[in-house]
């Protein structure tokens, strides 16, 4: 079962000499990521006892793989989209004979890791392929490492996920019982009885180090950084398919490893998923880099995606399955979602920067003439990311908000409710920012008139590219108006996790499901006809001609349009003691007369507060113990022959 | 059947009431002012005749610019659909609930913020970036306030938060909550000037001001439906009276004249409140919808400390 994707990852490994041969490697990869969906999705609807396989490389470090509801979830997600990414990149990508070749071999390297994560067992399996996945995508992030901003994002994002994986570990060891057995099972069964202070640190220690990979606030620094230095192919990999690896983990460990817990597990993580929502989405308004645009609504998803989670965490404390299946099946849904909507989003903006040769906004415009069908795709894409009717975004944020509603409703006293509101309050204003930006960054690149010559001179993406473009916003279409397919694979999952499988039929809220996509849309397709009629009806045909716009009476040029920076400025000045930042505009040039300025220079910053604030203190100390530490080390022989001798004595009275 | 002939029926009267109630506000706004106004069916013979004129698209236009007027007057109807108005269901009740329902007002600004940034104006982008960046700080206040009736009842249909509310202070705070932001929504003063296309006043307008002919009266048409829901959504949630109505069709004639009486006194206090208040500073705006958000916050509170 395991072994369709490392199999297509191997052939890619071995045929990487050539262009063609490159080519060839991303199709096998194609098929071989689809056909790990379907198998994906047929396992879980068949509904096996999992299978394990154990494989003794190191005899104190057993490794093992198996699979059941959740890993095939995960898996489908990772084959699906690792499938449409591939096709992308055999379009995407120019035979440059010195890196491609190795270069598609880290990017096989990385799906299969990924696929092998969301199946290990034990720890050391968990551990290795978690490491592995973390350094393949350091090698796809650093492929352009002549440019010293590439390096600099590549280096933060290597630190950022090993001090997670850090913390991970020492959560992890803290499970380990006295038998010192690595396997999930037996860690299960020692957690499950653990004392109450072993179990509270291990979870806040895998929440850090799930939260780093995952990219939740603070600990998402690296996110925007890493995002964008890496090719479009391999961003759309890593923002939509490895950030949920981290959720994966955190349901596995949090849920099934550590059981119940105290109420403000779940507290916690709907806060920190609440406040990166709002974060996320405020910051993506205020970039005008296409792709940091991009990771920060990612910052925003994974928000939402962990106030689902929080939900499910809540309603296991509380011991009510249904609260719990209502926020674990939200969490799971968007999961699907923003992997869809975002690697469709990111592959968009890879064909704006190869057709355009950049990715800022202030740069593009009016590229809907040009590339019709990536504007076409990119339209549905940012429509599911605003989460508005009938795409698939809007249905698990609305299934996130019911299962917040919900957890208010069967509280047990103020706080909860008031959390929810205050959950529901971020996520709206999330919500609202989200549809600003996909405004600016749909109007700015794609309507108008180009606002540079290299906009002037774009041209539609490649066939593949715009093959898995399209697929992507018809799925996003598609889960919109029938997302039953998808909760039928999610359920079992759900159910697992819960303890009792929710039926599909009946409604995890309590009463009659509110909501019928399909009635929804059809209803609107009707409303939207309805104009047409009432304009015939009652004015006759529909007649229109074109002309130029009005502009105080000169010829409107391209730079009088609205700038993204522009559009984005009332939320920095509402938003203003957030942000921080600076703003300066001098006059350099005047013609004649000073009053008629003719150029002037204008410069604007956000502050890195949450740099400035958490991580240069933290490093500071950090290095500065190191520093000091690093005394201990001054060269001399005798002094180390000293340290020997006194340990020696320690040893000795220590084992008498 | 019968559900298809309530549904026509309520159709006809929101096509008809949307363009009649913006000429009742209109005109007890005239004459609180001293002035005659228009007359209240005005609106409705202007909106027709637009209908039956030309359109001027930009030479930078796209067929969103086209879209647009469509996708905002279907997403608006489809959101008024939902809401049920002198029957006790809604025609497409069963379609949606109140957060889809305000995720289809959303869709409607998305689709005319794209068609503004598509004509290249200047204007138009103003206008944009004020509706967008507003449009976000309202729907905490909306959701907060559909927050605070859902967490009393079992459901979140439209018709179903109606029996949410007795009166008391989660009644009275989540009352003030959404009537600022019915002010925002519909665009009138304090937070926009629906009367002119001055830059300063330019949010709603802003968008649609290279708008001409019958996109355009499709659009001032769309407007006056969602001024009728907001206030629809008002009355059903705050001022419920379906259940004293009796059975049959004495109870159907009750029933739509409690309805547009309620709508009478909604849009009366609507224009006494545009006529009494001046226009708010942009940057003094997002302080007013935080207020609407914190006190819909406090009715959520306010059901645990009095228990009602």
């Amino acid at each position: 079962m395991l072994f369709p994707p490392v199999l297509a990852a191997g052939i890619a490994v071995t045929g990487r000499r050539s262009g063609a041969g490159v080519r060839t490697a991303y199709l096998v990869l194609t098929a071989g990521g689809l056909l790990t969906a379907l198998v994906a999705g047929a396992e879980i609807l068949a509904g096996e006892q999992p299978v394990f396989y154990t494989y003794n490389i190191v005899p104190f470090l057993p490794v093992t793989f198996a699979a059941d509801a959740l890993s095939w979830f995960f898996a489908l997600v990772i084959g699906l989209i690792g499938g449409l990414v591939s096709l992308y990149a055999v379009g995407y990508v120019t035979p440059d004979r010195d890196r491609t070749g190795g270069y598609t071999a880290a990017f096989a390297g990385f799906v299969a890791t990924m696929l092998l994560v969301v199946f290990a067992r034990t720890i050391p399996a968990f551990l290795i392929c978690w490491e592995a996945m973390a350094l393949t995508s350091f090698l796809l992030v650093i492929r352009d490492h002549t440019s010293r901003s590439v390096r600099s994002a590549a280096f933060i994002y290597v630190v950022m996920t090993h001090v997670g994986t850090s913390f991970l570990i020492f959560g992890l060891l803290l499970l380990v019982g006295p038998a010192g057995n690595l396997d999930f099972s037996s860690l299960a069964m020692f957690a499950h009885q653990a004392e109450p202070w072993r179990r509270d640190l291990a979870f806040v220690l895998i929440t850090v180090g799930f939260g780093t990979k995952a990219g939740l606030v603070p600990l998402h620094v690296w996110l925007p950084r890493a995002h964008p230095a890496a090719p479009s192919h391999a961003s759309a990999l890593m923002s939509a398919v490895m950030i949920k690896t981290a959720i994966y983990g955190l349901l596995r460990f949090g849920v099934l490893i550590l059981g119940p817990g105290p109420l403000w597990w779940g507290g916690l993580l709907t806060a920190i998923g609440a406040g990166s929502t709002a974060f996320g989405a405020l910051f993506a308004l205020l970039e005008h880099d296409l792709k940091r645009l991009l990771a920060y609504s990612s910052v925003e998803n994974i928000g939402i995606i962990t106030v689902g989670a929080g939900v499910g965490f809540v309603g296991i404390s509380l011991g009510s399955p249904e609260l719990a299946a209502a926020g674990l099946t939200a969490g799971l849904l968007h999961v699907v979602n923003h992997a869809v909507f975002k690697s469709g989003l990111f592959l968009g903006a890879g064909a704006i920067q190869h057709a355009t040769g950049s990715r800022d906004l202030e740069r593009l415009g009016g590229l809907i003439r040009f590339m019709p069908a990536t504007a076409f795709s990119m339209l549905l894409t940012f429509g599911a990311l605003s989460a508005l009717p009938p795409f698939n975004g809007f249905i698990s944020e609305w299934l996130t908000l019911q299962a917040l509603l919900q957890m208010g409703r069967t509280s047990p006293g103020l706080h909860v409710s008031v959390g929810a509101a205050g959950a529901i309050a971020l996520l709206a204003l999330g919500g609202g920012l989200a549809l600003a930006t996909s405004v600016k960054a749909f109007g700015v690149a794609f309507l108008g008139q180009p606002r540079s010559m290299a906009a002037e001179h774009a041209h539609e993406a490649a066939r593949p590219m715009l093959a898995a473009q399209l697929a992507l916003s018809i799925l996003t279409v598609l889960f919109g108006l029938a997302p039953g397919m998808l909760l039928v694979l999610i359920l079992p999952a759900v159910g697992m996790l819960v303890g009792s499988t929710p039926a599909l039929g009946s409604d995890p809220f309590g009463g009659v499901l509110p909501l019928r996509p399909l009635f929804l849309a059809a209803t609107l397709g009707g409303a939207m006809l309805l104009p047409f009629a009432l304009v015939r009806l009652l004015g006759g045909p529909l007649r229109s001609r074109v002309s130029a716009i009005w502009a105080c009476g000169v010829e409107s040029t391209t730079r009088m349009q609205y700038t993204s920076t522009a559009l984005a400025k009332p939320a920095r000045l509402m938003f203003a003691p957030l942000i921080g930042g600076y703003r300066s505009v001098d006059e350099i040039e005047h013609n004649v007369s000073p009053y008629f300025v003719t150029a002037v220079r204008y410069q604007a910053a956000t502050a890195p507060l949450i740099e400035r604030y958490v991580y240069r203190p933290a490093s500071t100390l950090v290095l500065g113990l190191a520093h000091r530490l690093g005394k201990v080390q001054n060269g001399s022989v005798r002094l180390y022959l000293v340290y020997l001798f006194a340990a020696f004595v320690v040893v000795l009275l220590a084992a008498h | 059947m019968q559900w298809i002939l309530q549904a026509a029926v309520q159709l006809l009267f929101i096509l008809l009431a949307g363009p009649i109630l913006q000429g009742w506000i209109k005109t007890l706004k005239a004459r609180l002012q001293g002035r005659a106004g228009p007359g209240v069916p005005q609106p409705l013979f202007d909106y027709v005749k637009l209908l039956g004129r030309e359109s001027v698209v930009s030479q930078h236009a796209s067929r969103i610019f086209r879209a647009a007027p469509f996708v905002a007057f279907g997403a608006i109807l489809t959101a008024m659909l939902l809401t049920p108005t002198f029957f006790a269901d809604a025609p497409a009740g069963g379609a949606g609930d109140a957060i889809a329902a305000i995720a289809l007002l959303a869709l409607a600004r998305f689709s005319l913020a794209l068609a503004a940034l598509d004509t290249g104006s200047n204007f138009a982008g103003m206008g944009t970036s004020r509706e967008i960046t507003l449009g976000a700080l309202v729907e905490p206040g909306a959701l907060l306030v559909v927050t605070a009736l859902a967490l009393l009842v079992p459901t979140t249909s439209i018709a179903g938060l109606g029996s949410a509310l007795s009166p008391g202070p989660t009644w009275l705070l989540a009352l003030a909550a959404l009537g600022i932001v019915v002010i925002a929504e519909t665009g009138r003063l304090p937070v926009d000037n629906p009367d002119t296309h001055l830059e300063l006043t330019m949010m709603h307008e802003g968008m649609l001001l290279e708008y001409s002919g019958y996109p355009l009266g499709i659009l001032f048409w769309a407007s006056s439906i969602k001024q009728l829901l907001l206030l629809t959504l008002v009355a059903n949630w705050f001022f419920p009276t379906s259940a004293l109505l009796p059975a049959g069709a004495a109870g159907v004639a009750l029933g739509v004249v409690l309805y547009l009486g309620k709508l009478a006194v909604l849009g009366a206090a609507l224009a006494v409140v545009e006529t009494s208040t001046a226009k708010l500073r942009i940057l003094r705006v997002p302080a007013l919808l935080g207020t609407a958000a914190a006190l819909a916050l406090l009715a959520v509170g306010a059901q645990f400390v009095v228990g009602l």
